[in-house]
């Protein structure tokens, strides 16, 4: 299940650079002094955001919840995995949180929740493991997308067994938490479920330039072969003239 | 004693001789050499600035400067400042071994010891320490090294010979003498220093050295200002878009995108935005563009340092690049500026062949009978029963020898004649030998043969000569010398043989002797000059020789009025010219001689094959009209087939004008009689290569202009016509010019034909035609070295030109046209991603790779390959490079990189840029990875499109290869495998922990390079990319194959087995009624044989005889000088003042 965003310029310079990677990292001093490059998301009332940055101050916090409707009266809730969304490298390596054995929110003290956030990064999830800086939603939103419309992965359905469908057909129902305001820049919400195949998820543009560009290698080919075999004698026996 | 010296800037030189504390007043120059340009502690400050000076280095540290400013800054500083660091380094250590050389050159000069007198000692003294105003001791054999004037030498009347092999390549000596006051003051030879060091008439005559730059250089700095431009559109483009988008999106936006305060105004942040996309697209004229160039050049440079083909055992030379900027233009010669002594010719004079009483003698024949080439097989003529004989001397005619056995009174009175009329002075050495001393080498020829055939010119006094006749010492009373001039072209010797008979001897030109002949000769003389034009067309310097047998009484009558005429004061010479033609006549044909001014080795294989290759050859010789021409037929640049050889000889500017406008209208005359095919020829031969027919159609005109008429004809308004008929014409040979004309008609053609010229020559007089010209070429090994000093390449043999140009240059300028390309088209590929990816990133200069990627693309992942390629690329291999003239062509018609090319590449390079970037948009339009997360973030993005470029990029450059070696090999896999190690190394755990704020893209390469669907978009994107290429070549290859194709295909074909066979170009030779007398003889030595001036006291008889020559003996010094000032006035300020 991703959700997507269209006219999101997560590509434009300034936002792009607007975060830093110490910080993110755990390191103590950075989290109280973040990097230049987070202005002006860098120290609200003066004291210094964490996660500083524009990236991190515009996290996404709609929520999605998908319902099966169904034969039975009430929907069913589909469960929805929120842990593995993220990469393996950057939910171990590049994302960590301030070291220490106390409560996070012991390790965040000192500092300031961004901007536009509700709950600060130490009140992201409830499960220690999924909370602060290593929070899977937040390490998806701050992997900053390539073009300006995109998708992100939300939570994974998993299979149950080979037998059962995952997703049944049927009526399904989604509920909206509406937080992101996507108005104010022409924007567009999406929500897409996609199946993962071999070479990942469904994806037509490749499939369709292949096409494209195998037959075209094949004309050519063929082409080619004709004309070399008119020509190439002609070129061969060609007396080299001096 | 005051000497002075006019000059152009300083009108009067005083000095005092041997007084340094007055000289040392007017501040001279001291005589120290200096061509190098730093010292230790100045290298750094001035290496830099010049450094700085070249826009490429200024306009980076302008990019650099640019990106520490936070708000344009889209690249972190050291994208700029490492390649930066890295090519001025490169500079600075280049220049730095440069200079040293020149310093070890320098020392070299400077430290050689000469002998000065000071404070009433002669001590030793090095050249450089010499001041202007020492009197200098010089001895036999010596250097000289600053510009001296003669004040008296230990020879007789202060005479004193000199070798001028550095400033002309002449070896042989050149007379000089001192004032008579002086001469009486010294016994040995010394000399008063005039100008020192940079003053010195050489340093002064060379010319400025001007830094030469290739027309691929010029071409170049044209694209990258085009490039520039180009730069500035897509910045300005961009910078419209920033504010486009601020304006109607990022307004929007801006509670997620923040504006800084004083931002807020679009247009300003589309400045900022222009600014920044000029410091990303700034790769697309990469910084090591300059570099990789300099680095190819040098590569080549040792290519031919190292060719073993171009190294000369015989003197143990290897050729030389001396310039190392200059290569590529070695492939674009157009004009061959050629010297003729010592560079076309060896400067030897050998006895070839000999015509006798109507029977040549000197023709070598095999068993059958017929003529064959002298070759090293056959046994040369056995001279060691004479003892007198010159050993080097072989003659490979046994007839002669047996006729001489014989005692064939012809024979034997051919060979007196030769070892009697003549100017040589004899001496003996210390072992008792015979030494000549030959003031023309045709004639030391001459006598040597007679000396090797058994007549020994012995010795002489003024009033006798004495030869051994085999075996016999006989001595000749010389009654009267009838001196050689340009107009007689003749000398004659009146001598009384033991038997008191009175014989005149004659030896001179064909032409006039034919008219002075005795008309019983009538036979003999057809034979005669039949066999004549027989030696011409070998190109053999002919003479014809006569005799005649006075009568006493008539001579006694003659010889009297020859003494009035010679104490006549009024129209001396015309009496003496009068009783000279009196008494030449009736003459009985004796022969002829032929002399072979050697060629160098593989001359007119040379010739052949450059001509072949459409480049034109100019000879300019200080020799005169006949030995040019001569020379010119020798190496086949003048032929008998050809239409016309217009001889520009006028005296004055009317007269040259007039025979210019002659030679014009016959020239087009005869051509508009085949005016129609010639057309077509000419278009055609700009087409395609041209083949031999057409060749020699256009070019069948020769064109042999003198000095004193070059002088007129390089006045402005006579200029072009001067150009136009000389480009017309296949070979051009301009004979008695001096070393400035030399310059002056290759700074003609530089100009006005915009041609790439060449200058080749071995003497100090090429020295300003090397300078000159777009490339010069010293013949090293010999033992001038101004030539050698001066020139951009060096070798020891003329026949390495053609390895030099067909097989060299050719491939310098065929790689280097290739890596331009390549490079141009790499790097738009590169760049202009960052274009397209402006348009989805909201013009916000953001980059598409990572920082890390566009700093080492350039100098580490793409580098390596394209220099293998231009350095070691080849079409087709050398052999066929010197069988195929034809394929120097494209070369000169610039045709493998010009405007057009440059365009083409730019689109190859945008289309791949598109391609790249298009493909992996759409790939990843929405993609997902195998495990369902995400892939389309911005650095999965970054690593997908850098794979994908490095691996196509390297396809490309595996395409463009066409000659693969080890290294190519090595380089384009280890510059994959680099880019891969580096790029797992960066985004790696590791150096994350250490850097986290430098290195964001931890695990992104084992994350994204793991997925399946990245790999199928690197592999579309590639095949995209590279099959038009692919495609278009091939049927370029299939349809028009050029030259180069069609041999590389036969390359291909014949590796397996490879016939030997060589193609070289037979010589041509045919005969002609053309008279090839050439005589290499100044005038004026019979009257200083005569007067005896020229001879050791103890040699000159104590007898009256001494009374008439010290009567004479001030005429005959004044009129040597007239004469000989006379004679070479046009290049004696430069000959004659260095000694």
């Amino acid at each position: 299940m991703y959700y997507g965003l269209s006219n999101f310029y997560q590509n434009h310079r300034r936002y792009v650079k607007s975060r830093d990677d110490s910080q993110l990292n755990g390191d103590s001093s950075a989290l109280l002094n973040p990097s230049k490059e987070c202005e002006p998301y860098r120290r609200n009332e003066d004291k210094p955001i964490a996660p500083c940055g524009a990236i991190a101050n515009s996290m996404f916090n709609d929520t999605l919840e998908l319902f099966l409707v169904g034969n039975a009266s009430y929907p069913t809730l589909i469960p929805l995995k929120k842990k593995g969304i993220a990469w393996w490298t950057d939910k171990n390596v590049k994302f960590r949180n301030p070291p220490g054995g106390e409560p996070l929110a012991e390790r965040f003290k000192g500092t300031t929740k961004p901007v536009n956030w509700v709950n600060p990064v130490y009140m992201l999830d409830p499960d220690s493991d999924n909370n602060g800086f290593i929070n899977e939603d937040f390490i998806v939103w701050m992997r900053t997308a390539a073009l300006p419309t995109f998708r992100k992965l939300y939570r994974l359905i998993e299979r149950k067994s080979d037998l059962h469908p995952t997703l049944p057909a049927g009526q399904y129902y989604l509920n909206i938490t509406y937080n992101y305001p996507v108005h104010s820049f022409d924007g567009r919400k999406r929500m897409i479920l996609s199946t993962i195949s071999w070479m990942g998820g469904k994806n037509p543009f490749l499939g369709i330039a292949y096409i494209a560009v195998g037959s075209i290698s094949f004309l050519l080919g063929v082409v080619l072969l004709v004309i070399n075999h008119k020509y190439r004698n002609s070129s061969n026996t060609a007396d080299i003239t001096i | 004693m005051f000497c002075s010296e006019k000059k152009l800037l300083e009108v009067e030189r005083k000095v005092k001789a041997n007084d340094r504390e007055y000289n040392e007043k007017f501040q001279y120059a001291d005589n120290r050499i200096h061509t190098s340009k730093y010292n230790i502690l100045t290298f750094l400050p001035i290496n830099l600035f010049e450094q700085f000076q070249r826009v490429a280095n200024a306009y980076f540290l302008f990019l650099l400067i640019l990106q520490l400013i936070p708000e344009i800054s889209s690249l972190t500083w050291f994208t700029t400042i490492v390649p930066l660091v890295l090519v001025i380094t490169m500079t600075a250590v280049k220049d730095a071994t440069d200079d040293c050389f020149r310093h070890k050159s320098d020392n070299q000069v400077n430290n050689r010891q000469s002998e000065v007198l000071i404070d009433g000692k002669l001590q030793n003294e090095k050249w450089m320490n010499v001041k202007v105003g020492d009197i200098i001791k010089l001895e036999n054999n010596q250097f000289v090294a600053a510009d001296l004037l003669l004040l008296s030498s230990s020879e007789p009347h202060g005479l004193c010979y000199i070798e001028t092999a550095e400033l002309d390549g002449e070896t042989n000596l050149k007379v000089r003498h001192a004032l008579a006051v002086t001469s009486e003051l010294g016994a040995d030879i010394s000399r008063l220093a005039k100008f020192d060091g940079p003053d010195t008439k050489l340093m002064q005559n060379s010319g400025k050295t001007k830094f030469k730059r290739t027309s691929i250089d010029r071409l170049m700095n044209t694209l990258v200002l085009w490039i520039f431009g180009f730069l500035v559109c897509l910045g300005i483009i961009l910078a419209i878009g920033n504010s486009i988008w601020e304006k109607q999106v990022g307004d929007q936006f801006r509670s997620f995108l923040f504006w800084k305060e004083g931002e807020k105004n679009s247009v300003f942040s589309g400045f900022l935005t222009f600014w920044s996309y000029i410091i990303i697209l700034n790769t697309v004229v990469p910084i090591s563009l300059y570099v990789s160039v300099e680095v190819i050049r040098l590569g080549h440079s040792y290519f031919i340092n190292w060719d073993r083909k171009m190294y000369y055992s015989g003197k143990a030379t290897p050729a030389e690049a001396r310039t190392t900027t200059l290569n590529e233009e070695l492939g674009q010669i157009e004009y061959v500026f050629s010297d003729k002594t010592g560079t076309l010719t060896q400067n030897i004079m050998t006895f070839k062949k000999c015509s006798i009483n109507g029977r040549i003698y000197g023709e070598v024949q095999d068993d059958l009978g017929q003529k064959t080439d002298i070759t090293k097989k056959k046994e040369p003529v056995d001279f060691s029963v004479n003892s007198q004989a010159e050993r080097t001397f072989q003659f490979f005619d046994h007839n002669l020898m047996e006729a001489i056995k014989l005692g064939d009174p012809k024979v034997h009175e051919f060979l007196r004649l030769l070892a009697l009329c003549h100017t040589v002075m004899s001496e003996e050495n210390s072992a008792g030998q015979l030494i000549y001393q030959v003031q023309s080498p045709d004639e030391g020829a001459l006598v040597t043969a007679a000396r090797n055939f058994g007549f020994t010119f012995k010795s002489r006094t003024p009033e006798t000569i004495t030869i051994e006749e085999l075996g016999t010492l006989v001595t000749y009373q010389l009654l009267a010398f009838l001196d050689f001039n340009n107009i007689r072209k003749r000398m004659s010797v009146i001598v009384r043989n033991p038997k008191g008979q009175i014989k005149l001897y004659s030896k001179g030109a064909d032409t006039i002797l034919f008219e002075k002949l005795h008309p019983s000769n009538e036979d003999l003389l057809t034979l005669t000059s039949d066999h004549l034009s027989e030696f011409a067309g070998e190109g053999l310097r002919t003479l014809a020789i006569a005799y005649r047998d006075l009568d006493d009484k008539y001579f006694k009558e003659w010889h009297k009025m020859l003494e009035d005429a010679n104490t006549a004061t009024d129209e001396r010479d015309e009496r003496i010219a009068g009783l000279y033609e009196e008494i030449e006549r009736d003459l009985m044909l004796l022969g002829a001689t032929a002399v072979e001014d050697k060629l160098q080795e593989g001359v007119i294989e040379t010739v052949t094959s450059l001509s072949l290759a459409n480049i034109k050859i100019w000879v300019l010789t200080g020799d005169k009209q006949e030995t040019a021409i001569n020379i010119g037929y020798a190496c086949n640049m003048l032929t008998d087939d050809m239409n016309d050889v217009f001889i520009i000889a006028g005296n004055t500017a009317a007269e040259v004008r007039e025979e210019l406008r002659k030679a014009k209208e016959n020239l087009f005359g005869q051509n508009r009689s085949f005016s129609n095919g010639r057309v077509v020829f000419e278009k055609k031969q700009q087409l395609e290569l041209a083949s031999v027919v057409e060749e020699t159609i256009t070019g069948d005109y020769a064109l042999v202009i003198n000095g004193h008429s070059l002088a007129h004809a390089l006045e402005s308004d006579v200029k072009n016509d001067l150009l136009e008929l000389a480009c017309m014409c296949k070979t051009v040979v301009c004979c008695r010019v001096t070393p400035l004309q030399k310059a002056q008609v290759v700074e003609l053609v530089k100009k006005y034909r915009n041609a790439v010229t060449l200058a080749i020559g071995d003497g100090a007089n090429d020295v300003s035609m090397i300078k000159c010209a777009h490339i010069g070429v010293g013949i090293s090994g010999q033992e001038g070295l101004q030539a050698v000093l001066a020139s951009d390449y060096s070798f020891a043999q003329f026949r390495y030109l053609q390895r030099l140009l067909l097989v060299h240059g050719r491939w310098s300028y065929f790689r280097m046209c290739k890596f331009l390309c390549y490079f141009f088209y790499k790097n738009f590929a590169f760049t202009l991603v960052h274009f397209w990816f402006g348009f989805f990133c909201g013009f916000s200069a953001q980059t598409v790779y990572d920082q890390w990627f566009i700093t080492l693309f350039n100098i580490v992942y793409t580098s390596l390959p394209v220099l293998a390629m231009g350095i070691f690329d080849q079409d087709v291999n050398d052999q066929n490079s010197m069988d195929y003239p034809q394929l120097y062509q494209p070369g000169q018609l610039n045709l493998l990189f010009n405007k057009r090319k440059f365009l083409i590449c730019m689109a190859h390079g945008i289309y791949t840029s598109l391609a790249l970037f298009f493909i992996p948009y759409g790939a990843f339009y929405n993609a997902a990875g195998e495990d369902g997360q995400h892939l389309a973030d911005y650095q999965s993005f970054a690593v997908t499109m850098a794979t994908s470029l490095v691996i196509v990029v390297s396809v490309q450059i595996a395409l463009d290869t066409s000659y693969w070696t080890v290294v190519n090999h090595v380089f384009i896999w280890g510059s994959i495998a680099t880019y891969f190690s580096i790029l797992f190394t960066m985004h790696s755990n590791g150096i994350f922990a250490i850097f986290p704020n430098q290195f964001p893209f931890v695990g992104n390469a084992r994350h994204s390079l793991t997925q399946k669907c990245i790999w199928l978009v690197i592999l579309l994107t590639t095949v995209a990319s590279v099959m038009p290429v692919v495609a278009f070549r091939f049927l370029k290859v299939d349809l028009f194959p050029t030259l180069s194709d069609q041999l590389r295909q036969r390359q291909k074909a014949q590796k397996k087995a490879r016939p030997l066979h060589s193609r070289r170009p037979q010589t041509r030779r045919s005969s002609s009624r053309r008279s090839g007398y050439a005589f290499a003889h100044q005038e004026g030595y019979g009257e200083l044989i005569t007067s005896g001036k020229n001879m050791r006291a103890k040699n000159l008889p104590p007898t009256s005889g001494l009374e008439k020559t010290l009567y004479n003996s001030t005429s005959w010094i004044e009129n040597l000088c007239k004469k000989t000032t006379d004679t070479v006035s046009s290049f004696s300020q430069d000959k004659t003042v260095k000694l």
